[in-house]
């Protein structure tokens, strides 16, 4: 749990500050791992403060639920998940 | 009783799968509905969470205050220990901090030299790379007067971009190059209005017929914004067999090294044709023209007091 937190607060803390190349993977990490939707928080919170004023500012969120709806509909093939 | 009691589990499984998806899905699409629908009242509850993170990174790298100066010091010794244990690397930093410094200081004296407007200058905290997405972040706010709409420059005169929303103490600007970011500009040489569209990465497009003398070198004026000379054309692009041609704009300082940028005081207003007319004539003579002395100028116009690069360009300028 304590793992889970560090990681949730290391991916809020590079998607609000960068670099993005140290963001995405996390979390796509975080998404594959845990599986789980509060990272939309996080997304929401990018898209509505960066995103501001731009024509779609909704990518991160809707990136973010889209790979998680992907992982879950995966998750019984992958093998991370069946070992 | 068993096989029954088996496939009941498994059934029940694949529901709870298939109402976690419906949850996951549903979620996603309430989070995008308050984007869309209420952007202004989610940038504020965001800015909650992220502008605080944002100030301890600022305050951790451009404060002066004892404590991240000592850990910024601190780093620097480190850095400069193992700079020490190659004589040839040391000389080499330190050509390049003297560089760095010299070029520090004419990018600040061009900054603040400028006497037209006042503005104020800025320091660059997240480009393009590293915010997620094609936007500036400075860190100057509303305490500082930056107002929202405000023009944002390079150097003297060169635009780009605006102050697309400023919180207490840092800002956010909207690049004229972030991608679909549509702008009127003035193309000097062939001397036609055009619509530029960004492209993202410090780049304008600029598409005009076949048949228009487009060149590179061309300077390309923002009439929209005073003293808005925005860069030249660097690539042309054309092709015989396409009704049209393109050009490829960019600025003279890449993105990526801009370390500094001023802002300007007021928010940006929409001009009338004849009003951008006006302006861009006034950008010609200052680019253009310099004072010469009376017997020394040589000229069939009779005005005296000035000399043009090019008669072309005078011509159509007092037109």
């Amino acid at each position: 749990m304590k793992l889970r937190i560090l990681l949730f607060c290391a991916v809020a803390f590079f998607g609000f500050v960068g670099p993005l190349w140290v963001f995405l993977p996390l979390l796509a990490f975080y998404i594959a791992y845990y599986v789980s939707t509060e990272v939309l928080l996080i997304t929401l919170c990018i898209d509505a403060y960066f995103g501001y004023g731009e024509t779609y500012s909704f990518l991160y969120t809707a990136g973010a639920g889209a790979l998680l709806l992907l992982v879950h509909i995966l998750r019984p093939t992958l093998s991370l998940y069946n070992r | 009783m068993k096989k029954f009691s088996s496939i009941t589990r498994v059934n029940s499984r694949r529901i709870s799968q298939t109402k976690k998806r419906f949850h996951i899905l549903l979620i996603t699409l309430v989070c995008i509905a308050a984007l869309v629908i209420a952007p202004a009242l989610m940038r504020t509850a965001a800015a909650v969470i992220v502008a605080p993170v944002v100030l301890v990174k600022d305050w951790f790298l451009e404060s002066g205050s004892s404590l991240p100066q000592y850990l910024r010091n601190r780093k620097e010794m480190v850095d400069q220990i193992a700079l020490l244990e190659s004589q040839l690397a040391a000389t080499a930093g330190e050509r390049h901090t003297i560089k760095t410094l010299a070029q520090e200081n004419e990018e600040l004296r061009s900054l603040l030299g400028y006497d037209g407007e006042e503005r104020i200058l800025a320091a660059v905290i997240g480009r393009p790379g590293v915010l997620p997405y094609d936007s500036l972040m400075l860190d100057r706010g509303l305490d500082d007067g930056i107002t929202e709409g405000a023009p944002v420059y390079i150097g003297d005169n060169t635009v780009i971009g605006i102050v697309k929303n400023a919180s207490a103490k840092t800002s956010l600007v909207e690049l004229i190059t972030a991608p679909n970011f549509e702008s009127t500009v003035f193309i000097m040489g062939p001397d036609i209005y055009t619509n530029a569209v960004g492209i993202g990465g410090g780049q304008l497009r600029v598409g005009v017929p076949q048949g228009i003398p487009l060149a590179e070198g061309d300077l390309v004026v923002l009439p929209s914004i005073t003293s808005g000379v925005y860069g030249a054309i660097s690539v042309v692009q054309s092709e015989a067999t396409r009704p049209e041609q393109y050009g490829f704009v960019s600025p003279e300082t890449p993105l990526s090294s801009i370390r500094f940028v001023s802002v300007g005081t007021t928010p940006m207003q929409s001009i009338s044709f004849e009003t951008a007319q006006e302006l861009l004539g006034a950008i010609r003579s200052e680019l253009f023209t310099v004072p010469v002395p009376e017997g020394i100028l040589v000229d069939t116009l009779g005005t005296g007091t000035t000399a043009t690069t090019s008669a072309s360009t005078t011509v159509q300028a007092e037109e």
